[in-house]
């Protein structure tokens, strides 16, 4: 008995590494190496219809280079390199997965999609089935939180013409617009993937994308281009209702609706505005916008005050002498608050709400949104708006009264 | 299970340890005296003392009357020959003259008049055996056997030839003393005495090894360190049953308490200041002749990122350093592993704007990263252990061979990637940082085991790897202390002196685990009194 | 495992806040928002506050009446022999089964996360054998790692909520309390069956050096695990907004993963990872340990053969637990009543009937 028991543990004390050495030969389940992966930079959703009349997933996809990505960066040695940095894959299939199947299956490798930083959603996928893209990219165990969605009109599978203009590649070109047009220029607004889902997914707020576009640079240098023969452009917004894209927002009405929705605290948005015949160009640099929402006899009444800092950066020959200031900032007022009227009422015309109107309401005053949950649409439509804009120049730069000749 | 591991170890080495050790070549231990008649106690020295070329027997008389043999029997390699000549010798032969007149040699006292009126030399011993003749002997002492006497006068003449003090190789400082332990355990002890004045600092000598028997010298304070503590470092020390016993690696590996410990669980130095800081903590130094590094327990974990430095510099730079250290260490053991996780499973945290270089680096390489680290870190032990056995002249062009061309080379042939070259470069010199060698050794050696565990399941094997050593250190225990304390077990008060040092006027307090018999160590408030605030 | 380990009041309060919070970081804000939406910070903050407070009450009580014995011990004492014993096999069971979820959820979550490749039973293995290595190395190891691993694991964390702290956003967290007190509390029962792992105490209790501190300690413990959960939640809600943190099962998870400030600090998910693993392999060596010790009490049985039964049979019963909805479902359902009735309900119920005994004995006494 005693001897069966130290056998039993002689056995176990030399299986025990054989076990563990077991693990060791047959292990590496996970182990993917880096060249590998087919690194997916942007995705692109497209719903079309087939030659055979089906509806399909086109799913088109920019592709890290391996080798190429940095040689234009990276000291390639021969210069200009003739190859792209990024590689297009498209594929067609019944789901998004057997679309994303049907061009990864070109290659050995895995897909890869941690550094996919932008995701193109094309109109006619935008408007019937946007909830499987989101719920896919979510289910992804790799897809990153941050990344960008966007809205095309037409195809998205087009845009995947363009070449890079600024960056080394379009994935990186694209996300740097996305991430700063909305402070820099205010002409759209980049949104991450999972504010977008939060939108979608919440009651209160319908989301709203960037949209991107495809634009032909005709700029030359002598003979040749000067840059790419096609490029992309991120500006305006498309705006959803539920989960359906209904509308578009153009450049100005961006401007309005990033000043009615965000705090700008490093901004450089530029509003021409025109006084006593002349154009003066007034810089936004901090907008603090505040929204009240209140339920008066079923009647929603909408304040919303804007707190605009800037400063003008350009005068043509504009007054603007200490008198004259208070004169200009109503003028700035006066122009900001149509843009972001004209906002408003695009977005109403859609019957969408992704201004945050409900929200606010939601939020704040709880007992009147349950009276208003089942019918808000209407409400909201109906809803009283009153803008307030109170604009202040800061500084006029480093020159107060325009230039003057004095010959 | 430990016990059990050992002995399957000590089985599979064919070694039961049940046999005894007989002991070689030693005579019987029981007394052998001496007798009276000088040519019976010659003819039994020369047979103990047979084909011992480096003892002489040197025959003389006694200068008197009438005159007295005697033989000066002493190992002419042990001692210092002039001043054994000087002081004994002289003495014995010509400046009996010098003696009163009442006073007369007889064969009777002839001992006792040499030892107390004649020799000059500062250490005398009688003995009346032989065994303990023929240690004393070996020991540098010259015996002077005289006819008719059956006791033998032996004393100590100064020093075989030894090394100098030097500076410490192995832990030079840009700021504190430069002298360093030297193979005589006498200097090291005067060494550590010059630094501690006072008679509570005690030395015990024990010896060690039935054929070399060699002195280990126990230092500690009294009234400072635990009792408990001698107590157990003296069991332990006198538990060894071994032949020859060549270095303090021996009886550290003989008194640790983890046989199968990578980590080292008693410190070696060979810096003075440092035993003499540590003996003020109330922890025992531990001296073994022949050998410089002389050890110092209980250790802990912190002790393996102290350098005396740190007790020179200013605290701010002194911690600044030391969490220096912290990050050198965890990169040591880390890096490798991390990297090769990151390139195998979590390739996700590599930012974009790098993956475009990693692919390109990694586009047409043959070899999976695991293989190309564990390849380059081969390389590199390889180089070191090259470069340290080597003579230093030739050990630097090893390590530019080594380092810049074959590095360079493997890199252009395209045999390993340059982010492998990279963090092997960066694990080496942060493995250097680390003050404690023998703690970098076992970094070493961790390290293979986690960059292994990285490539079968990336962060989480890494993970997992550092819980095992971790549940390993938090269990292990050098002569009862925690090895891992006062960060676990948490004892605030002793943070003072582990990832940062405080300043000295706040080292107020001993380390509990060695220091609670005498905790306080100075007044408290001396830190912020300025000298001439008191007088106005 | 023998009586003679000690470990300090601070150890164990370290040691419980660990075990708490480690599964809770990951779980809570998905389960608790799924029922209290925007109010999820409050069902997992107050009422589990309040029944962890009561436990503690109660274990306390039960531990200083015994200070000697651990609940398996005194289950035997207060219901004699053979009620008592079997009441102490059922605890035994209910740390098992409480272990084994913990496996799961460790290997779900790198299922999930990480390793979706790597067979299920290979992270079990590998987890099992590290808890079991921890539990054999005793008590007061594992209470030493642990104040090794808290630092690591609170600057992880703070690291997380500090650089989320960018995206967050007071608004998400309103209205409060929409839709009155029901969904609260609703969703509160599974952040208090955690909580009340604080019952743990009730077998720690004679190993401590103080148990007089533990009351104190123990508060101390619940009110930063109250913080440590409120600021999870209320950081998952104001960055991921009520709808995604529901949505997701790992919302913690998506959280760190969407921590981006420019190219310096991001994907930081790895700091996660190392944090929530240290502190769950902690929780299953505890676990082990108990288990272990328990079996040992009930059936008076040798030890080391113990731990390899206990390792095997967690294993076995873990890997054949289902999937991984099943197993959420179990955490987020099932499993709270459960643990409710074994951390609270059985514990009061021994107090009361130790209470009743004590009066009628000194009745017959007086008599």
């Amino acid at each position: 008995m005693e001897q069966k028991a130290k056998k039993l543990r002689l056995f176990i004390r030399i299986g025990m590494p054989f076990i563990i050495l077991q693990m060791l030969c047959i292990g590496c389940w996970d182990q993917k190496h880096t060249r590998d992966l087919v690194i997916i930079t942007v995705l692109g959703f497209d719903r079309i219809t087939d030659e055979d009349g089906v509806d399909k997933w086109q799913v088109s996809s920019f592709v890290m280079q391996s080798g190429k990505a940095e040689a234009a960066g990276g000291g390639g040695g021969n210069g200009t390199s003739e190859v792209k940095p990024e590689l297009v894959w498209r594929g067609k299939g019944l789901t998004i997965s057997e679309a994303i199947l049907d061009f990864t299956k070109r290659s050995p490798r895995v897909p890869f999609f941690a550094d996919t930083s932008s995701v193109i959603i094309g109109e006619r996928a935008a408007k019937e089935g946007l909830l499987p893209i989101i719920d896919y990219l979510n289910r992804l165990r790799e897809y990153r939180p941050g990344a960008f969605v966007m809205i095309c009109k037409g195809k998205a599978s087009l845009l995947f013409e363009a070449e890079p203009e600024v960056s080394i590649s379009v994935s990186r070109d694209l996300r740097e617009l996305a991430r700063n047009t909305s402070g820099s220029s205010g002409i759209a607004r980049g949104v991450k993937l999972m504010d977008f889902t939060a939108d979608l997914l919440s009651t209160d707020r319908d989301p709203v994308a960037p949209e991107i576009r495809l634009i032909n640079p005709k700029e030359k240098r002598g003979e040749e281009l000067a840059g790419p023969p096609k490029a992309v452009l991120v500006e305006g917004i498309g705006i959803f209702k539920d989960a359906k894209l209904v509308g578009w927002l153009d450049k100005e009405d961006a401007i309005g609706y990033n000043l009615l929705t965000a705090k700008i605290n490093e901004g450089a948005i530029t509003i021409q505005v025109k006084k006593d015949g002349k154009w003066f160009t007034y810089l936004v640099e901090r907008s603090t916008p505040s929204l009240k929402v209140t339920l008066i006899d079923d009647k929603l009444n909408i304040k919303v005050g804007i707190e605009v800092k800037g400063r003008i950066i350009e005068d043509d020959g504009a007054d603007l002498a200490p008198s004259e200031i208070d004169q200009i900032e109503h003028a700035i007022s006066e122009q900001i608050g149509q843009m972001v009227m004209h906002a408003i009422e695009t977005v109403r015309g859609d019957e969408s709400d992704c201004l945050g109107f409900s929200e606010e309401l939601h939020r704040y005053s709880p007992k009147d949104w349950k009276k208003v949950k089942a019918h808000w649409r209407e409400t909201f439509l109906n809803a009283n708006v009153d803008v307030q804009v109170n604009a202040a120049v800061e500084n006029t730069g480093r020159l107060g009264q325009m230039l003057e000749l004095q010959k | 299970m430990k016990i059990k591991l050992k002995s399957l170890l000590k089985r599979s080495l064919s070694f039961t340890g049940k046999k005894r050790l007989i002991k070689v070549g030693q005579t019987p231990l029981e007394k052998h005296p001496l007798s009276a008649s000088l040519e019976q106690n010659l003819t039994e020295l020369q047979k103990i003392f047979d084909l011992c070329a480096d003892v002489v027997f040197r025959k003389f008389t006694l200068n008197c009357e009438p005159p007295i043999n005697a033989v000066a029997v002493f190992a002419d390699t042990l001692i210092d020959v002039k001043s054994g000549s000087e002081t004994i010798l002289k003495v014995i032969m010509q400046e009996t003259t010098s003696l009163p007149e009442n006073v007369r040699i007889t064969k009777s006292n002839a001992i006792q008049i040499l030892n107390e009126r004649l020799l000059t030399a500062m250490n005398t011993k009688i003995t009346r055996d032989f065994l303990e003749l023929a240690d004393f002997v070996l020991t540098g002492r010259v015996a002077i056997v005289i006819d008719g006497s059956s006791s033998v006068l032996t004393c100590y003449v100064g020093g075989s030839p030894g090394r100098i003090i030097e500076e410490p190789i192995t832990e030079p400082v840009v700021r504190g003393p430069r002298d360093g332990f030297v193979e005589d355990y006498k200097i090291n002890l005067s060494l550590i005495r010059r630094r501690i004045k006072s008679s509570r600092l005690k030395v015990e000598l024990l010896e060690v090894g039935a054929i070399s028997k060699t002195v280990v010298a126990l230092c500690y304070i009294k009234g400072i360190v635990e009792d408990s503590l001698i107590e157990e470092v003296k069991t332990r020390i006198n538990r060894i049953r071994m032949d020859v016993v060549n270095g303090s690696g021996t009886i550290e590996e003989m008194i640790t308490d983890q046989p199968l410990s990578l980590f080292p669980l008693v410190e070696y130095t060979e810096r003075p200041d440092k035993v003499a800081g540590s003996l003020a903590e109330g922890k025992v130094a531990i001296f073994v002749d022949n050998t410089p590094m002389t050890l110092i327990a209980p250790t802990t974990f912190i002790s393996l990122l102290q350098a005396s430095e740190d007790y020179d510099n200013a605290f701010i730079y002194a911690s600044f350093v030391r969490l220096i250290r912290v990050v050198s260490l965890h990169i040591a053991l880390l890096l490798p592993a991390i990297t090769v996780a990151i390139m195998t499973f979590h390739q996700e945290i590599i930012p974009d704007k790098l993956m475009g270089v990693v692919l390109t680096s990694r586009k047409e390489l043959p070899f999976p990263i695991v293989v190309e680290v564990l390849f380059m870190e081969m390389f590199f032990e390889i180089l070191r252990e090259a470069g340290v056995r080597l003579p230093r002249t030739i050990g630097q062009s090893v390590s530019i061979v080594g380092g810049l061309v074959i590095g360079q080379a493997s890199v252009n042939a395209g045999f390993v990637g340059y982010i492998a070259v990279i963090v092997v470069a960066l694990t080496a010199v942060a493995s250097f940082a680390i003050p404690n060698y023998a703690a970098g050794t076992a970094i070493r050696i961790l390290r293979f085991g986690l960059i292994i565990l990285a490539s079968i399941m990336g962060g989480v094997g890494i993970m997992m790897g550092l819980m095992f050593i971790l549940f390993y250190l938090c269990g292990v225990r050098s002569f009862g202390v925690p090895y891992l304390s006062p960060i676990a077990p948490l004892i605030p008060r002793d943070l003072k002196d582990t990832f940062i040092r405080v300043p000295w006027w706040a080292m107020l307090t001993r380390p509990t685990f060695t220091g609670t018999k005498e905790l306080v160590r100075m007044d408290t408030n001396q830190g912020s009194t300025k000298p001439n605030k008191g007088k106005e | 495992m023998e009586q003679k380990e000690k470990i300090s009041g601070t150890q164990v309060s370290m040691l419980l806040f660990v075990v708490v919070t480690s599964t809770i970081i990951i779980y809570v804000p998905s389960f608790t928002a799924s029922e209290a939406k925007e109010s999820a910070w409050l069902a997992a903050s107050i009422i589990p506050f309040a029944f962890g407070c009561l436990t503690l009450w109660v274990v306390y009580k039960l531990g200083s009446s015994f200070p000697t014995l651990t609940i398996f011990q005194s289950c035997e004492v207060i219901m004699g022999k053979f009620l008592g014993k079997s009441l102490g096999l059922t605890y035994v069971v209910f740390l098992l089964f409480m272990d084994v979820l913990v496996l799961r959820e460790f290997s779900d979550f790198l299922n999930v996360t990480t390793l979706p490749l790597t067979p299920r039973i290979w992270l079990l293995t590998g987890i099992v054998v590290l808890a079991t290595y921890g539990a054999y190395q005793g008590l007061e190891v594992i209470a030493r790692a642990v104040q090794f691993i808290l630092g690591i694991y609170l600057l992880g964390f703070t690291i997380v909520v500090l650089f989320a702290l960018t995206n967050f956003e007071v608004g998400r967290l309103l209205p409060v309390m929409e839709d009155g007190l029901v969904p609260i509390i609703r969703g509160s029962i599974a952040p208090a069956s955690w909580y009340g792992e604080i019952c743990l105490l009730s077998v720690l209790f004679p190993f401590v050096k103080k148990p007089a501190e533990l009351k104190k300690k123990g508060l101390i413990v619940l009110i930063a695990i109250a913080l440590f959960v409120t600021i999870d939640v209320v950081m998952t809600l104001g960055v991921l907004g009520a709808g995604l943190t529901s949505a997701y099962t790992l919302s913690f998870w998506t959280l760190t993963r969407s921590i981006e400030i420019g190219e310096v600090a991001q994907r930081l998910e790895s700091f996660l990872l190392v944090i929530w693993i240290s502190g769950i392999i902690i929780k299953a060596a505890v676990l082990n340990n108990l288990i272990c010790l328990g079996i040992t009490q009930v059936f008076g049985r040798k030890t080391n053969v113990v731990l390899g039964i206990v390792a095997f049979l967690e294993l076995f019963i873990s890997a054949n637990l289902g999937n991984v909805l099943l197993v959420n479902v179990i955490l987020s359902s099932y499993w709270p009543p459960v643990g409710i009735v074994f951390e609270l309900v059985i514990p009061t119920f021994l107090l009361v009937i130790r209470g009743v005994r004590d009066k009628f004995s000194s009745k017959v006494r007086g008599a």
